[in-house]
């Protein structure tokens, strides 16, 4: 059933409606949702492919519902119009300004009727994706301070699963620490926060749709509602179990130099010690800066899309 | 670069980026210090941390030029770091944050020196503010609002009286729980360092009457710390004082316009119930009034006409 949160009064013309889907009733309710950035539009499609498979399931096949699945597939639509990541009017990141304050700024009042509408599920899942420079192979992030979110995370059956870590003390941040400050006003964080098991799926680039990952995070996402028991029927095949990854196992990759990153390596590869990365070139002069190479053997999950780096730009992020 | 026979002076970078296309992007830091004797303490006064946040720049330019020409009667007994337009990235584009680097530079405080791009920025603005007793991080507001010149601060008696000695119109205090992570104040605050946040004008413009106002309340502030001295005492601040119970907001409650009330302007009395302006729909022609609910000082206005609705439009301290 479609229904729809807001509106939020616009200056000029119609006011915003901002459409979500129900299905089922009762408990265990799982909530998708997904466009919090503007640039992120492999979620939005996931929520399409999702709503259809759903629809479809009603209609006919070997499962049925046996509890809810709320889906907020667009929740910053200007931004998705305009392709940009943040609130476009004020440039306010709208996953920074959970959990929300209904008598509060625009995007605040936002927040909080979707924070509203989420705080009766047992789960839910933040779909993203890297953003307009970065591609990730399809991962499932949990906070160390939620086990069940884990098990959650590990029956959704996608490569692998990072567990965060906060640097709440604000300490130099050691590898992989994430810093407080970027996360307090998540939605991921702040589910957490009441206890909703939040999981974040981050999924292919931004500006673009990966349509093979997209299927792969909708297979995904049905086995995550089959082991919550939202919907019952046959299990899916299985995949190979997902590689379990602490914070402290990503190591980051950064250019030394500024210039043009160019990859040697694809997205999900496998590269042995040593093995060249990508180069960082001087456009201006031609010159070779840097070769980025692999400090420890490991996979691929994060990779630059974006050519130009900076001194210090992330280039890679490594699973060891 | 020794400028007077008392104060060595010194105008170095103290963090250099490079990028591409042949670009630089560097932190200059302006450090005063007094010649043949030991400091009483170290200050630093930082600005621009938001590139579009221009009034900090022009009061850093004048605390520079002040103290490199120090009139005989004044004399420096501290250290002063006077660190200009910090994030000269997004200034140089107009911008508030930098969207190669993905966030708001006040959010990566303390930093890390082998980090992405803005936490080696952070960390090297935050290692220059390590060894002071006091920082005073300049912001002006954003592009939708301006502010009456304020100190934002944690709520401790002796920042409390630091921030009276700026002798701005208004300190507006926080519990330290509420103070934002990742921000410099807070990255400070937890290593014992303090910091005054102060607010003042709108984003991309200057405010040249409170610039001058900041000038002369840092250096009365530079004075009652004894890292500067002239002779004369400090005159006591009568500063408004805000918390985080006093503080009512005013939020527009439709699309539109903001037409404020004639004459309105920042620092006026407000009764409950005044009209504070209206908010047009030139579309279908309604127009809706905002009403003040709380009888108090006006300190923060929206400039920026448009508003959603929940678009802040005005913020009033209870009085």
């Amino acid at each position: 059933m479609q229904k729809a949160l807001g509106p939020i009064q616009v200056p000029f013309g119609q006011p915003l409606h901002l459409p979500y889907q129900e299905f089922g009733r009762g408990k265990p309710l799982l909530s998708i949702v997904s466009g919090l950035h503007g640039d992120e539009y492999n979620g939005v499609y996931i929520c399409g492919l999702l709503i259809e498979w759903l629809r479809r399931m009603e209609l006919r096949s070997a499962y049925s519902l046996r509890g809810r699945i709320r889906i907020l597939p667009a929740l910053n639509p200007l931004g998705l119009l305009t392709s940009e990541r943040h609130w476009p009017f004020d440039r306010t990141d709208v996953d920074r300004v959970f959990p929300g304050y209904s008598q509060g700024e625009t995007t605040q009042r936002l927040a909080s009727w979707v924070f509203e509408l989420l705080r009766p599920s047992q789960c839910c899942v933040d779909l993203h994706s890297g953003n307009a420079t970065f591609e990730e192979l399809p991962q499932v992030l949990v906070f160390n301070s939620q086990p069940r979110a884990l098990d959650l995370a590990k029956a959704m059956g996608l490569p692998f699963v990072w567990i965060r870590r906060l640097n709440v003390y604000g300490e130099m941040s050691p590898q992989g620490l994430e810093v407080a400050g970027n996360v307090q006003g998540s939605l991921a964080f702040n589910l957490a926060q009441v206890g909703i098991e939040a999981l974040v799926v981050r999924a292919g680039g931004g500006l673009r749709l990966d349509i093979h990952y997209c299927n792969q995070v909708l297979t995904a996402l049905i086995r995550l509602a089959l082991s919550m028991g939202v919907i019952s029927g046959p299990p899916l095949e299985k995949t190979e179990a997902p590689q379990i990854a602490p914070a402290q196992d990503f190591q980051s990759l950064h250019a030394r130099f500024p210039g043009f990153f160019v990859p040697e390596i694809a997205l999900g590869a496998t590269a042995r010690l040593g093995e060249p990365l990508g180069q960082v070139i001087d456009p201006l002069s031609g010159q070779l800066r840097e070769e980025i190479t692999a400090p420890v053997a490991g996979v691929i999950v994060a990779l630059r899309t974006h050519p130009v780096v900076l001194e210090g730009s992330l280039v890679a992020r490594l699973l060891a | 670069m020794a400028t007077t026979a008392t104060v060595h002076f010194e105008r170095k970078p103290v963090f250099t980026l490079e990028m591409p296309f042949g670009q630089q992007m560097q932190i200059i830091n302006h450090r005063f210090e007094p010649r043949w004797r030991s400091a009483v303490a170290e200050v630093t006064i930082l600005s621009g941390l938001h590139g579009d946040e221009l009034d900090g720049g022009l009061v850093c330019h004048m605390l520079s030029q002040f103290l490199q020409r120090l009139g005989n009667n004044w004399k420096l007994n501290g250290i002063v770091n006077i660190l200009p337009n910090v994030n000269p990235l997004s200034g140089n584009l107009g911008q508030r944050f930098v969207p190669m680097m993905g966030s708001d530079l006040n959010r990566n405080f303390p930093g890390n020196h082998i980090g992405f791009e803005s936490e080696r920025l952070a960390a090297a603005i935050f290692g220059v503010t390590s060894q002071s007793l006091l920082c005073i991080d300049i912001h002006s507001s954003n592009n939708f609002l301006e502010e009456l010149p304020q100190t934002r601060i944690v709520n401790e008696p002796a920042v409390v009286d630091w921030a009276a000695t700026l002798d701005l119109d208004l300190i507006w205090t926080h519990s330290a729980h509420n103070w934002i992570s990742g921000t410099i104040a807070q990255s400070l605050y937890e290593r014992n360092i303090n910091a005054l946040v102060i607010e003042v004008g709108t984003g991309s413009r200057l405010n040249r009457l409170y610039c001058e106002r900041v000038f002369r309340g840092i250096l009365q502030c530079l004075r009652s710390l004894g890292v500067l001295t002239n002779g004369t005492p400090v005159s006591p601040s009568n500063a408004l004082r805000a918390n985080e119970s006093n503080v009512t907001y005013l939020n527009a409650e439709s699309g539109g316009l903001f037409v404020p009330a004639s004459g309105l302007k920042l620092g006026d009395h407000l009764r409950r119930g005044a009209r504070l302006g209206q908010i047009i729909d030139p579309l279908f022609g309604q127009e809706t009034d905002v009403l003040v609910a709380s009888s108090g000082v006006l300190f923060t206005l929206r400039v920026n006409p448009v508003v959603y609705a929940g678009s802040l439009v005005a913020r009033i301290l209870q009085t």
